[in-house]
């Protein structure tokens, strides 16, 4: 496609994946949390039995009773973010990409493009930010490299759907490379 | 009857937790548990412990699993990263490129091997991702179930690659 009917969207869908990733990464664990779909989802797919009173480690981990919660990790710090929801969240969006992947490149079109673009930067935001939190300490380079990941993933995910708006979209491009 | 009735009466006393017998210490630590593990890292910075270096451990089958389902996340994302950004900033569509790959002629015997080195860390990180998520529901967590899907995983994994890279060559 002609690069110069592109460039004057180019602001608007910048300005539309910033605000998108800003508010899923910011408001992953209050918000999100809290959804009813999501939460409805998560009972449906992830929680397996209730958990027996007085166990100190449930075999089953993701059922955890807010008063086992307690016993193991404490009470909840008023000082700190609660990331179990986040948690949670983190496995049913793999649950979705789970099989959007083969779907996008064997039925290569717009809306499954989307949804891949849309759930891989996602995954891949919250796997870095995962792996700046374990290796990056000290005072200033965790200040510094957080920020980073977040630039990088709002970056990449206009880049993106710049490339589904206006070009051959995820699927059809990994099928164009393997058929080479 | 009036023994039963006794039972009944001292029951609650036994039973709850906030009665009498059980001293109030128990409720406190629960209360301090944060920051007690704040204490404890603090103190093992001002003492200037030393960390265990991950080396010192023998190698074993789980642990290269994990590690290189880091690797291979770390390197897909940022390499995905690097690719989409890399495509908008530069001046051509992916049209364009994919016809210059296509005028070097790149021979067989290089594209199969290249195909199936790309394809290899995406098959080993979806299989591994599903068994952490059968993992997060509680299924094959012992430790010769883990040994043999990790084994499966790897084979598989390569299978996979391998089938992804002849693609090109059925039609």
């Amino acid at each position: 496609m002609d690069r110069s009917v592109v460039t004057p969207w180019a602001p608007v869908t910048l300005t539309l994946a910033a605000v998108n990733m800003a508010t899923l990464t910011r408001l992953r664990s209050s918000l999100a949390g809290n959804c009813v779909l999501s939460r409805a989802l998560g009972n449906a797919l992830l929680s397996r039995a209730t958990p027996v009173a007085g166990v100190i480690v449930p075999h089953k981990a993701l059922s955890l009773t807010p008063v086992a919660h307690k016993r193991i990790y404490g009470p909840p710090d008023p000082g700190m973010p609660v990331h179990t929801s986040h948690w949670k969240n983190e496995r049913i969006l793999d649950i979705f990409m789970a099989p959007l992947i083969p779907a996008t490149v064997i039925f290569p079109n717009p809306v499954f493009d989307m949804a891949l673009s849309t759930l891989l930067c996602l995954h891949i935001n919250w796997g870095l930010e995962g792996v700046v939190t374990d290796y990056v300490h000290g005072e200033m380079l965790p200040k510094i490299a957080h920020p980073a990941v977040l630039v990088m993933s709002i970056a990449a995910f206009a880049c993106l759907c710049m490339f589904n708006y206006t070009d051959v979209g995820v699927g059809q491009a990994i099928r164009s490379l393997y058929s080479l | 009857m009036s023994l039963s009735k006794l039972r009944m009466a001292i029951r609650p006393c036994l039973t709850v937790q906030r009665s009498a017998l059980i001293p109030k210490r128990v409720v406190s630590s629960e209360v301090k548990a944060h920051e007690e593990m704040r204490a404890f890292w603090e103190k093992n910075q001002k003492l200037g412990r030393p960390l265990t270096h991950f080396t010192t451990y023998k190698m074993h089958q789980p642990m290269l699993m994990s590690l290189g389902h880091r690797i291979t996340g770390i390197a897909m994302g940022v390499a995905f990263y690097g690719l989409v950004i890399g495509l908008y900033v530069m001046p051509g569509d992916f049209t364009h490129y994919l016809d210059l790959i296509k005028s070097f002629d790149l021979p067989k015997w290089f594209l199969f091997p290249a195909k199936m080195v790309v394809a290899f860390p995406l098959m080993f990180h979806y299989m591994n991702g599903i068994r952490h998520l059968s993992w997060d529901a509680g299924k094959g967590v012992r430790l010769a179930t883990m040994y043999k899907t990790g084994w499966s995983i790897l084979a598989t994994a390569i299978v996979m690659s391998a089938c992804m890279a002849s693609l090109a060559y059925l039609g």
